[in-house]
């Protein structure tokens, strides 16, 4: 009768896990990138005064976040390649985690960009300061503190979606564990030591974007 | 155009599947969150410490990561479910963690006011909690749950990757029979996309009814 | 009926911070009394701890004789035991900020307590609560809800909803300070009708010194958790003994 855990087992088949745990690392850090820059853009996009460019970029965010991450990624994963862009699963992941997240960071930068007072832009216009400075200027440097924190939390729940990956063939901490069951037949030392790698980063991530928040509290950047 | 009408019915099937998952699922959690979002924050070491570890394990750990492993890892225990009370009990156990913080949060942001009010007419801590606090707290529960089950409904996607005959699952299964890729995952999109509007105008009439006057 | 308060050597501190230091006090049963002090002094953590809210960190509360927090055989009880409960029955307080609750009536505040504490019918509750809130002077606003009323009118409420209790003891907390001034008249009034009447003993913490001048029998001069004087109204506001009284009644009548 096979013990219920291996210890062993489950020590040998650690280092494989690792070097998932680094593909899974990368699209979270690489997706994330995509996705406060794209949401940056998508933000910006709203507050713009021509109705053809603020309706696309709201309908884009609503539909995006509504809708499941799964098939938006098998969408980009099947879809592409007959545009005659060919990237590799991983690279087409990347590419959906961080529009799928984009779309939660730009609502996330419009709550930001709505609490800057009204007063400092008006100023910012009194004093004669081109757009371009306004914003870099004037308008970031108020919005971008107070949302850094959720920012932190979207890129936790980034990391603990990226098993998703594993549906488009990308082989991360949770494709490499099935691996490892369906050759081994032991599935529950790989699945438990990938829920307590899960368990353990997050939480020490949340942790960390709890540190940060604090910090900036003392500065006076959250409100 | 009649191949494109007839990825309906199939897709509609998946839909129904999906739309059972999602409101069992819902039906779990709410009793789960309130719970748990309760017993967060009792007066007992022991129910507290049970509700956090609840709470932590379920929001810390994947989705899928935890589909898989009440769906792999039971069986070796010598629980054999089938793949769909596996899919519904999972996703309501996660929606409950998110669940359980959106109920503690929002008893916790009742005026500490109204306690002290309670306690000055000598109510007794129950009768605080259901009489003053809970009826207070709850069109607060309201939006942030509209959000979850959004969640909720995203999350159902991910059934399809233990062999649950959803929506996805026949997206996927289409593709592979017909290769119509784009329009099957567009028009699967937007019947995700569909109900969740329907959902969100649902939560919309909720908060309505039972805005405090 | 009205209750007496005694209070012995009384202590409270948060952390390092000591608000009360050793108070000692005694009120028979009937009187009212008038709190006053500069912020920080105590005073409403004085009637927190009267009320059950906190729990001393030293010394005793006597409410009639009888122990708060002790039971007849000297154990400390717990702030839901039946002992404290029945105790903390005899005591009602007003708060600063109304505490209504907004889900329920003005008549729905009112019952609760009558209802669910003291067992009564709702009909029998329903008419008592009127006439309390009659007595108040909103008779005609029973079924309105707290943010349909003004500032006075919640006030009045929160008065009505204490006395439907029929308390021995009732604790003010600067009940007009969150007021618009031409309100603060009308709470008063009130407050002086009840303290006539002498139906309970009352403890008024208050900002508005004629009032407490002419209308408590006894007034306490709080400063950093010490009582610094204790006097029959009149006498303390026409002629302080301490330095530090004189200097606050000085200041608060430059503030006038």
């Amino acid at each position: 009768m096979k013990p219920i855990f291996d210890w062993n087992f489950a020590w040998e088949i650690l280092p494989t896990l690792g070097q998932a745990l680094i593909i899974t690392v990368q699209a979270t850090l690489i997706g994330m990138l995509v996705a406060v820059t794209l949401g940056l853009v998508l933000a910006l996009m709203r507050r713009a005064p021509l109705w053809i460019v603020s309706a696309p970029a709201a309908f884009i965010v609503e539909f995006v976040r509504s809708t499941p991450l799964l098939v938006q990624m098998y969408f980009l994963f099947y879809v592409l390649p007959s545009t005659g862009l060919s990237m590799s699963p991983l690279t087409t992941g990347i590419l959906a985690l961080g529009v799928h997240y984009a779309a939660y960071c730009a609502e996330v930068y419009r709550a930001g960009l709505e609490g800057v007072p009204r007063g400092t832009l008006e100023a910012a216009t009194a004093l004669n300061l081109s757009r371009w400075r306004t914003a870099v200027g004037v308008l970031l440097p108020q919005a971008i503190p107070p949302v850094v924190p959720a920012l932190g939390n979207y890129l936790v729940a980034m990391f603990k979606d990226t098993p998703l990956l594993s549906a488009i063939t990308v082989v991360e901490l949770l494709q490499q564990s099935k691996m490892i069951g369906s050759t081994t037949f032991r599935y529950t030392e790989p699945l438990t030591l990938v829920g307590a790698l899960f368990l353990v980063l997050s939480l020490a991530a949340a942790w960390c974007v709890r540190r940060v928040e604090g910090r900036l509290k003392l500065y006076g950047g959250t409100r | 155009m009649d191949d494109l009408l007839a990825l309906f019915p199939p897709l509609l099937e998946g839909l129904a599947v999906t739309l059972q998952i999602t409101f069992g699922a819902a039906v779990l959690a709410v009793p789960l969150a309130l719970a748990a979002g309760m017993a967060r924050t009792s007066r007992l070491r022991a129910v507290r410490a049970v509700s956090t570890v609840y709470v932590e394990i379920f929001r810390g750990t994947s989705a899928l990561v935890q589909l898989f492993w009440f769906y792999y890892v039971l069986p070796m225990f010598g629980l054999r479910l089938p793949a769909l009370l596996v899919g519904i009990v999972v996703l309501a156990a996660n929606a409950g963690a998110y669940g359980a913080e959106v109920v503690r949060g929002a008893i916790a942001a009742v005026p500490p006011g109204q306690r002290e009010a309670a306690v000055a007419l000598n109510l007794t801590a129950s009768q605080t909690l259901r009489r003053i606090v809970l009826p207070q707290a709850f069109p607060a529960m309201l939006p942030p749950a509209g959000n979850l089950m959004i969640e909720l409904l995203k999350n159902t996607a991910l059934v399809s990757l233990i062999t649950i005959t959803d929506l996805t699952f026949r997206g996927q299964l289409l593709r592979s029979e017909t290769l119509r890729t784009t329009e099957i995952f567009v028009v699967v999109l937007l019947l995700y996309f569909a109900v969740a509007l329907l959902m969100t105008a649902g939560v919309r009439m909720l908060e309505r009814r039972f805005r405090i006057r | 009926m009205s209750a007496s308060i005694r209070l012995k050597q009384l202590r409270k501190q948060y952390g390092d911070l000591q608000v009360l230091r050793g108070i000692d006090l005694e009120i028979p049963a009937g009187q009212t009394v008038s709190v006053i002090g500069p912020s920080g002094s105590g005073k409403s953590t004085l009637l927190r701890l009267l009320m059950t809210l906190d729990r001393p960190s030293s010394g005793e509360i006597l409410i009639d004789g009888e122990s708060m927090w002790k039971d007849a055989q000297g154990r400390e009880m717990g702030p839901n035991s039946p002992h404290v409960r029945r105790v903390r029955g005899k005591i009602g307080m007003v708060f600063q900020h109304f505490n209504l609750f907004p889900h329920k009536t003005a008549l729905g505040n009112v019952i609760e307590a009558p209802i669910h504490v003291e067992g009564l019918s709702r009909a029998e509750a329903v008419q008592r609560g009127t006439e309390y809130l009659d007595m108040v002077g909103l008779g005609d606003k029973l079924d309105a809800y707290p943010a349909q009323l003004s500032g006075g009118q919640k006030q009045r409420v929160g008065i009505a909803r204490a006395l439907a209790m029929r308390p021995e003891i009732m604790l003010f907390d600067e009940v007009t300070s969150a007021l618009d001034p031409e309100l603060v008249g009308g709470i008063l009034q009130i407050l002086r009708d009840l303290a006539a009447k002498r139906t309970m003993t009352m403890l008024i913490v208050t900002h508005q010194m004629k009032f407490a001048e002419r209308s408590s029998d006894r007034t306490l001069f709080f400063d950093q958790g010490n009582i610094v004087e204790d006097a029959e109204s009149a006498t303390l506001f026409s002629s302080p003994q301490e330095p530090r009284t004189q200097q606050f009644l000085q200041s608060v009548i430059e503030a006038e």
